[in-house]
């Protein structure tokens, strides 16, 4: 009898992505993490039962071993806001994550017409100047004209960007984006409404600018976070709501941030940039932005909360049209369902009993993440 | 601490505010539009004459029926629910003298058993007092019932937090909000077939996989 294929890959991605490292997983499912390392490396098959047993503690059914895991994303795809501060671990469970990720959107685009991937191309880009005409472009090519822009996240995923938090791996890493056919951000959605937009509007900037570049560097990331500050608020805008005054006109600043949805501080420094405040103004104004118990924060609630919709839209669509089965995704994935609901924000949606009608469910194994 | 309208019920939290947010929007009106060659008199000047302003033009709308004009000279006082109120910029524990020089008597304190060591309950005086920051930016904004020797017998703190002014019209009409509807999705009409995705490659099989620690 042919025993099926086994791919040392898969298994890999599948427990980087539940977290479990070898010597845990040795001991869940009894063997070495000597043995387990040669299964995802070398060219060595496991038993059937360990295989059962693999299945179960990974949240995978056993076929997904017999699959190639395909593409698998590398770091130097990704592009990190801290790589250097992310342990080397969380930096490979969150490229297993991605490399899952691409799976489930390839899959959801079997059945789905998904927006087609519509992302410029600026680059490359030598100057933070570079960075700002290149934010400017980016809203010209959209026709996303001169005023605040609600939702960076719709404008993200209109252009066929996929947006997700991966669960709770992107507390550790910030935020970082894949540039793929299909581009994925990951954010970090436990930060503040301000944060949350500069971060996708900071990974919108790699994505245009810095197409086949190593980021993560000092250059790079400023020069993102230049696109970031001038596609959130534009330059014009600027220049027309802040009036120089002998003092600093924490008002304007306040308004500044509840229209556009851009941090004081970033708002500050914009400022000092355009010439706006004076060098001590600007001292002060971050002196003040610091003491503890500043009001930095205030208004944050005022600023509209950025909400991805397309992956929660896209599953939603699935269980409205093929009940709980979802079209048969899990299966044809071979990952449980809150395993993809983890990686795609949508686990109460997917484990929602609305979803519950009579159509075939295959069990899986319990659950690990 | 007792809030206003304990000791007077007329005094409701909801016409405090209402007065209040009147009171900071336009000092804050005033900080907008701060010149590079005021300072901190002229502004204090400017913010007051602004605020009488903006409670008189609030009377003048009728918006507000219990709002009303006692004096509106520069000592400017006027009335919420016909009790006297002033205004001073500064925090409540120095009063201006001029304030707590208008106090009157309030035989209802009687009742609430303060001053009982006192053989005459002492007059009060409302104001709202206005504590503002380096910047200008108003801090805090406390409507207060004073004794005439300087003493805060009731307090409400106005939620200065929650008030900003709208930005200039002119910067609105330039400027109109960027809305996207939700990115469309729909279901294929015939599904498509699997990508290359899904082939492992030769390269991808033989990539390093060297993280064994974790």
């Amino acid at each position: 009898m042919n025993t099926p294929e086994f791919f040392g890959d898969s298994l890999r991605i599948a427990r980087l992505t539940s977290g479990i490292s070898l010597q845990e997983l040795g001991e869940r499912v009894g063997t070495t993490r000597q043995y387990l390392s040669q299964l995802e490396t070398a060219d060595k098959k496991p038993s059937a039962d360990l295989l059962d047993a693999l299945s179960f503690e990974l949240g995978v059914t056993p076929g997904f071993f017999s699959r190639a895991i395909g593409n698998t994303v590398k770091d130097e795809e990704c592009h990190f806001r801290k790589l250097s501060s992310v342990p080397m671990y969380s930096v490979r469970e969150c490229t297993a994550r991605i490399t899952l990720v691409h799976k489930i959107v390839d899959a959801l685009g079997q059945h789905l017409e998904l927006p087609q991937v519509n992302f410029p191309d600026f680059g490359p880009i030598e100057t933070s100047l570079d960075a700002a005409i290149a934010a400017k472009r980016c809203r010209e090519y959209w026709g996303l004209g001169k005023g605040p822009i609600e939702s960076v996240a719709r404008v993200i995923e209109h252009a066929g960007g996929v947006i997700t938090s991966l669960g709770d791996i992107s507390e550790k890493v910030d935020a970082l984006s894949v540039h793929r056919e299909r581009p994925i951000i990951v954010i970090n959605s436990k930060k503040n409404s301000p944060r949350l937009r500069f971060d996708l509007a900071h990974e919108l900037g790699h994505m245009v600018m810095h197409k086949g570049v190593e980021s993560g560097c000092r250059d790079t990331e400023s020069q993102a976070d230049q696109f970031a500050s001038y596609f959130l608020f534009p330059q014009e805008a600027l220049l027309t709501s802040y009036r120089p005054s002998s003092r600093i006109s924490w008002q304007s600043i306040k308004q500044i941030k509840v229209k556009w949805g851009i941090s004081m501080r970033a708002i500050v420094f914009r400022l000092r940039q355009a010439n706006l405040i004076t060098p001590s103004q600007y001292r002060t104004a971050n002196i003040t932005l610091s003491k503890k118990g500043s009001r930095s924060e205030e208004f944050d609630d005022l600023v509209i909360r950025e909400k991805p919709e397309l992956l929660r839209n896209s599953f939603e669509l699935l269980g409205e049209t093929f009940g709980s089965s979802f079209g048969g995704i899990f299966e044809r994935l071979g990952i449980s369902r809150q395993i993809i609901g983890t990686l795609t924000d949508t686990s109460d949606l997917l484990m929602n009993t609305q979803w519950e009608t009579n159509d075939n469910i295959v069990a899986f194994p319990s659950q690990v993440t | 601490m007792l809030q206003p309208f304990e000791i007077n019920e007329k005094l409701t939290n909801e016409r405090i505010d209402t007065v209040g947010q009147l009171l900071v929007e336009a000092h804050n009106e005033v900080i907008d539009k701060e010149e590079i060659y005021d300072n901190g008199w002229s502004t204090g000047c400017r913010s007051y004459a602004w605020r009488s302003s903006k409670v008189s033009q609030a009377v003048d709308s009728g918006e507000f029926p219990w709002l009303s004009i006692i004096d509106g000279s520069l000592r400017f006082i006027f009335s919420i629910g016909g009790t006297p109120v002033s205004m001073f910029r500064g925090n409540t524990d120095k009063p201006k003298q001029n304030i707590l020089s208008r106090a009157t008597s309030y035989p209802e304190l009687r009742q609430f058993g303060l001053f009982t060591e006192l053989e005459d309950i002492p007059n009060v005086v409302w104001s709202y007092a206005m504590e503002t920051g380096p910047g200008g930016e108003v801090l805090s904004l406390q409507f207060v019932g004073l004794t005439d020797f300087g003493e805060v017998i009731a307090q409400r703190d106005v939620p200065v937090d929650e008030m900003l002014t709208p930005l200039s019209s002119i910067y609105d009409e330039e400027y109109k909000p960027v809305s996207l509807p939700a990115a469309s999705v729909s279901i294929r009409q015939t599904p498509r077939p699997k990508t290359g995705n899904d082939e492992e490659t030769e390269e991808n099989r033989m990539a390093g996989n060297d993280d064994s620690g974790r």
